[in-house]
């Protein structure tokens, strides 16, 4: 088995795509141990990963985000929260927490908020006479607020790993989505105040009332999402599926956004996207039977034991090791691939599974923006024109504090969990 | 050379139709999905086809989308490696390597995932009565379109003169 992880960190090194990689090594393993029927199995079960009703949440998540950027929603909602935080010193820094923050609500990967929102985040912010770094820093730290906060592809994909209630997972990512918002703000305030960033003028009701009617309809998404799953009305995979419709409606007929020519190559685009993640899902799943048989997490387990049967140290060491995979390695793929690998520790020593998979979450988009690797600190990096070596310094006080907020969801689990256990039981 | 300018455009054309025959898969699940949802809240009369063939879909989704990043070249990769410390030449020779690698195994899957669906696939499944290999097909058919791909980026890797960007960035999202 040693063999396979070897071989596969070998392949990602030398640039084979993730997916590719996954299989390669283990095919070529089966192959040259002699396993050769075993390829039978591991083909079937790449199959029928992808054979879930609860992944369909994932091409509907993507396609609303999708929707929402393309009918340039994205822009009303930074409008929105300008009205909103705009007067408070280092005003677009906190408009670009802010909308980031209700974006989050739409969109379920922090890929599509760099891609829309933070686009025009980052352009505001340098008008404004903000220094580039900083609004680069801000935009990619406000931006993993996305997967955090439900919708989120991240905590599907979780809590498939880990066998938990999809439903749970989206909901245990509010409070911890809430609190990196309000500490990236506080990072934010006390930076501007100290460099003297310009604070905006402070809107008059009127004008809020009127970005708000043009937003409004937008915003109701995020609570026929949330809403709906909390009440139990639909499931996760329906809710995301009514948002789609919603958004859908509200790009073509209210905001006249684009027509159904676009709208077919929109559903292309996205369903490739899917396409390219779930594969990735399905190699690691696949792989994950294999490791299971070969009594790798059994292992593990008595590994872990060995040192510690705390749960808190255990979560901390664990912590610790996804940031430094994190920092080189795709989140959803190291979750698919790290999940199932480490739950059964996680069960053995009576850490609640919920906990557990929104946490590993959280540590993984943590771990993106965190210099010097890592999917977020590179596409921001890129649309901000910035050095990375400057992004670095000013990324440091954000990634601090995100990290305050992580070793507080390990110390105190109900933060995670009270939600959850509110609206579903335990 | 002109073989090869032949066999892109080919394989261009049958990307297109495998967007297209994507598109298409997306539409449908929407369309399933929806009138499900509409089915059991307005009229309480879900049936008992729409999970099993959008769980069908989705299998199909997840490997003509493989397929089609495949031709793109953009498939998710680590961010962090080796060619940003090797000079072009080694590059290059590591890229060749691992073409081969990836067309080698490419091929094996479809290999056995093929014999997997014959094997198993006359079963039917349990709402829907369609026979299991229509889903499961997927990953053959689409495999074997895949490993032509990666025959023609091995190809590519091969003449290309080495330091040239890779691939073409296409339109899609993540």
């Amino acid at each position: 088995m040693i063999y396979i992880f070897t071989a596969m960190f070998i392949f990602f090194f030398f640039g084979m795509p993730i997916a590719f990689g996954i299989f390669s090594s283990t095919i070529y393993y089966l192959l040259f141990s002699g396993q050769s029927r075993e390829m039978l199995s591991f083909s079937a079960r790449m199959i029928s990963a992808s054979d879930s009703y609860v992944l369909l949440a994932v091409p509907f998540f993507m396609l609303a985000a999708e929707l929402m950027n393309e009918a340039k929603i994205t822009d009303r909602i930074f409008n929105f929260a300008k009205a909103m935080v705009g007067h408070i010193p280092g005003g677009l820094g906190h408009v670009n927490i802010v909308a980031s923050m209700i974006f989050a609500g739409m969109s379920g990967s922090g890929l599509a908020d760099t891609a829309g929102l933070g686009k025009v985040e980052i352009k505001a912010m340098k008008d404004g006479g903000y220094d580039p770094a900083f609004s680069a820093a801000v935009t990619a730290s406000s931006a993993i607020i996305g997967p955090i906060i439900p919708p989120s592809i991240c905590m599907v994909v979780g809590a498939v790993v880990t066998n938990t209630s999809v439903g749970k997972m989206l909901v245990g990512g509010i409070i911890p989505g809430c609190m990196m918002g309000a500490g990236l703000m506080f990072v934010v305030y006390f930076l501007s105040k100290k460099r003297g960033y310009p604070k905006g003028e402070k809107a008059t009701l009127p004008e809020l009332w009127r970005e708000f009617v043009g937003t409004g309809p937008a915003l109701l998404t995020p609570f026929i999402l949330v809403g709906g799953i909390l009440t139990g009305v639909f499931t996760p995979t329906e809710a995301a599926a009514v948002a789609c419709l919603y958004a859908m409606i509200l790009a073509i007929f209210f905001y006249r956004a684009f027509g159904l020519k676009r709208l077919f190559r929109i559903f292309i685009n996205v369903g490739t996207g899917t396409g390219a993640l779930l594969f990735v899902m399905s190699a690691a799943s696949a792989l994950g039977t294999l490791a299971a048989r070969a009594q790798v997490p059994q292992n593990l387990m008595t590994a872990v034991t060995s040192i510690t049967t705390n749960p808190t140290v255990t979560m901390f060491i664990i912590v610790g090791i996804l940031i430094l995979l994190g920092m080189i390695m795709e989140d959803l793929s190291l979750l698919v691939i790290m999940g199932p690998l480490l739950l059964p520790v996680v069960l053995k020593l009576g850490i609640n599974p919920v906990h557990f998979g929104v946490i590993m979450v959280l540590t993984l988009q943590l771990a993106m923006i965190t210099p010097p690797v890592g999917m977020g600190f590179y596409i921001t990096c890129n649309l901000a024109k910035v050095d990375a070596l400057a992004y670095s310094k000013e990324i440091f006080w954000f990634v601090l504090v995100l990290i305050v907020v992580v070793i507080l969801m390990v110390l105190i689990p109900s933060l995670v969990t009270f939600l959850p256990d509110l609206f579903f039981g335990k | 050379m002109n073989i090869v300018k032949v066999a892109d455009n080919v394989l261009d054309t049958i990307n297109t139709f495998m967007e297209y025959v994507m598109g298409i898969l997306f539409l449908t699940l929407v369309c399933v999905t929806f009138q499900e949802v509409f089915r059991r809240y307005l009229f309480n009369d879900p049936t008992a086809w729409a999970s099993e063939l959008s769980r069908f879909l989705l299998i199909w989704m997840t490997f003509t989308g493989a397929c089609i990043v495949t031709r793109l070249v953009t498939h998710l990769t680590m961010g962090f490696t080796i060619h940003r410390f090797v000079n072009k030449s080694t590059s290059k020779a590591i890229k060749i390597f691992i073409s081969a690698a990836s067309l080698v195994s490419l091929i094996l899957l479809t290999y056995y995932s093929g014999k997997v669906t014959l094997l198993a696939g006359y079963r039917s499944a349990p709402m829907t009565g369609m026979p299991m290999y229509i889903p499961w097909a997927a990953l053959p058919i689409n495999g074997a379109i895949m490993s032509l791909y990666m025959l023609a980026e091995l190809v590519k890797n091969i003449y290309k003169p080495s330091g040239k960007p890779d691939g073409k960035i296409g339109e899609v999202t993540l």
